[in-house]
């Protein structure tokens, strides 16, 4: 029993339709820039909320109690930097980086980003499900960045 | 699917079907991620203070920094490679690989060898620890542990309290090197994690 190429042929086809569809034709160049998802503003937009807050090291730790109570494991953390980043595994690997920024105004810019597996979250429930989570360890609300 | 079938070609034409299905379906699976992240990745877990009491410990009358210190060395005495620490956010980050051989997997294995199945078992794994002190808030945290030998109630409340909270997880590789991820939850590890890091809190509170 051979296969023909006839047998083959429908799912060559098939394969050549998920390719096209699903972006596998993504370069290596594509995959450093991240090019193929959002425009940098468009991202950053649902990804910082600012705080009335002026203490950097409160919001690090706070953020840092968060993720723990999240189920993350901490990566690695700067005081200096403002920044932490932590891991959770649970049949998936999810990373996340939050960095902590003080502005001139007494308020503090806070970002986090994520990864799923081998892929950028890049949906805005998550980033305000995060936020809802970290206003309750500050006692303190979020604001979008206007 | 509904195939005019005889005799003759019956046996040809499921195992084609079958075959064909195979093919589709590996094609289809290696090309799309078939994961997507859960809705309540980011959402506080009903288990929330349930898992931050088994995490936690509280530690009265030793420095923020004391206790850090005490922590490297009892994570040093568990085998851990410290690699990563943020003294001013009492942060610290650990790792060490083992092998991940268990008992009851290798009996498995061995049970379906013998009926002609090859299963994969643990081979080795990478365990991940992060160790966080901070102020004890007004949170109440079961467990507390003092280091003084002798102090009468007053002052033990103008002693300084700090809140050490463990949190561990693994990356197993089985022997077919496919990984399998895993946050490790088990009370009776952390229980006895904290074990050991109270006698090397003592040790160090003794040494002032």
């Amino acid at each position: 029993m051979k296969i023909t190429p006839k047998q083959i042929a429908p799912f060559v086809g098939l394969a050549i339709l998920i390719t096209g569809t699903t972006g596998c034709t993504t370069t290596l160049k594509d995959r450093v820039l991240d090019i193929n998802s959002q425009s940098q503003l468009q991202k950053r937009s649902y990804q910082a909320r600012k705080f009335d807050i002026s203490d950097q090291k409160r919001v690090l730790r706070a953020t840092i109690s968060t993720l723990q109570d999240l189920g993350f494991v901490i990566d690695k953390a700067d005081l200096i930097l403002g920044i932490v980043s932590a891991t959770k595994l649970e049949d998936y690997q999810l990373t996340i980086t939050v960095s902590v920024r003080q502005t001139g105004k007494k308020e503090t810019i806070v970002r986090a980003s994520a990864q799923f597996n081998l892929r950028p979250v890049e949906d805005p429930k998550a980033y305000q499900d995060f936020f809802s989570s970290l206003e309750k360890s500050l006692f303190l609300q979020a604001q979008n960045l206007d | 699917m509904i195939f005019p079938i005889t005799s003759q070609n019956f046996e040809r034409t499921l195992m084609c079907d079958f075959r064909n299905y195979l093919m589709a379906s590996v094609l289809i699976a290696s090309l799309t991620s078939c994961i997507t992240m859960p809705p309540d990745a980011f959402q506080m877990p009903k288990t929330v203070l349930a898992q931050r009491q088994i995490e936690s410990r509280e530690f009265v009358g030793i420095s923020e920094e004391k206790v850090l210190v005490a922590s490297s060395n009892a994570l040093q005495d568990m085998g851990f490679n410290l690699e990563n620490s943020e003294v001013k956010l009492g942060v610290i980050t650990a790792q060490k690989q083992r092998d991940a051989h268990e008992f009851k997997e290798i009996v498995g294995a061995v049970v379906l060898a013998a009926l002609g199945v090859n299963m994969p078992i643990s081979k080795s794994q990478t365990i991940r620890v992060s160790l966080v002190v901070k102020p004890a808030g007004n949170s109440s945290v079961i467990g507390t542990t003092h280091t003084e030998l002798d102090t009468t109630t007053s002052e033990r409340k103008k002693q300084s309290a700090v809140v050490v909270r463990v949190k561990f997880h693994r990356v197993v590789t089985k022997t077919d090197n496919n990984t399998y991820l895993e946050s490790i939850k088990d009370k009776n590890i952390y229980q006895a994690f904290f074990d050991k890091l109270s006698k090397s809190i003592f040790i160090e509170a003794q040494e002032i």
